[in-house]
């Protein structure tokens, strides 16, 4: 596992919101999924497959892990969470594109003239 | 069948990730399918086929022995091909995984076209012989039973936003063909009995 949290950025968009969707609580499967939809307003979808295989290897990258059922009886369900890398790593691809925004805010904000 | 579709799909990725995430993704399936259209979920799970085999290469197979050298300390990459997929089969991984994902979207297409969606068999009874070419524009809004017409023919056309008319009424319209609701005898098949083949 790399410790390095530069190592990991840029994180592609379905590893940001799952990153995002296990930042408020431990969440199984389906769960993530309704939440990367709340969080975006419908505007992105992840279906299972990309999930899941997102969730792979954030599991083997140890930004994630699974953690006991919240209670739950159904078996089918695992449940995952952030660890401390994860929640590092999170910290800092928001911090990079949080400079990006503002440099594009600023940008657009102040247009320079165009030369002729 | 869908679900059983979807499974078969699940079960082409490697084993690893099909151990550990199967059931999950069946259990996601099972809680998606209603809401977001079973068609989208075939083709998430088909990109995700293709992204474990050709981009997730750790996810194969473990060697379960180290590699040979050869005297000139150049490795023999032969020995790969016991252990992991072929190249060879990573593209005819993806090229299947395509094929599996257009075979499944011309069956609904075609179970649209021929009514099999609603279970009733179209039966031809215009005695017309050969190949046709034609060209038809309808709208498969609203296919799914209609009232039919008031001299017993095929529904009445619904009112189609995009403007395109229903399949019954474009079948009439464009090729001068009637779509009829009816009871009638059909050939099938029936199994009554299965045994085991005796010995010769």
């Amino acid at each position: 596992v790399k410790d390095d949290v530069l190592d990991f950025l840029p994180l592609n968009p379905a590893t940001l919101h799952i990153l995002l969707a296990l930042l408020g609580e431990e969440r199984h499967g389906y769960g993530i999924m309704q939440e990367v939809e709340r969080q975006s307003l419908g505007h992105y979808k992840l279906g299972p497959g990309t999930l899941y295989d997102n969730l792979q290897k954030l599991l083997d990258q140890g930004l994630v892990m699974e953690c006991a059922s919240n209670g739950e009886t159904e078996s089918r369900r695992r449940y995952y969470r952030l660890t401390a890398l994860g929640r590092k790593v999170l910290a800092a691809d928001l911090e990079r594109l949080g400079t990006a925004v503002r440099e594009a805010r600023s940008k657009l904000r102040n247009p320079k003239p165009q030369k002729a | 069948m869908m679900r059983t579709l979807y499974c078969c799909l699940v079960r082409l990725h490697p084993r690893p990730f099909r151990e550990r995430f199967e059931e999950e993704m069946l259990c996601a399936f099972d809680d998606t399918a209603t809401k977001a259209g079973a068609l989208w979920l075939f083709w998430d799970a088909t990109l995700s086929l293709s992204r474990q085999w050709v981009l997730r290469p750790q996810r194969w197979m473990p060697l379960t022995k180290p590699l040979p050298s050869s005297s000139n300390a150049i490795p023999l990459f032969a020995i790969f091909q016991e252990h992991r997929p072929h190249p060879l089969a990573l593209v005819c991984g993806g090229m299947l995984s395509l094929i599996f994902f257009a075979g499944i979207v011309a069956v609904a297409q075609w179970s649209d076209f021929a009514g099999v969606r609603d279970g009733r068999p179209v039966v031809d009874k215009t005695g017309l012989r050969g190949f046709f070419n034609f060209k038809l524009q309808w709208s498969p809004e609203g296919l799914p039973p209609q009232p039919l017409g008031p001299d017993g023919a095929g529904p009445v056309a619904p009112s189609d936003p995009s403007g395109q008319p229903s399949l019954f009424t474009a079948l009439q319209e464009q090729m001068g063909l009637r779509l009829e609701s009816q009871t009638a005898p059909i050939e099938f098949i029936v199994i009554e009995n299965i045994e085991r083949p005796t010995e010769n």
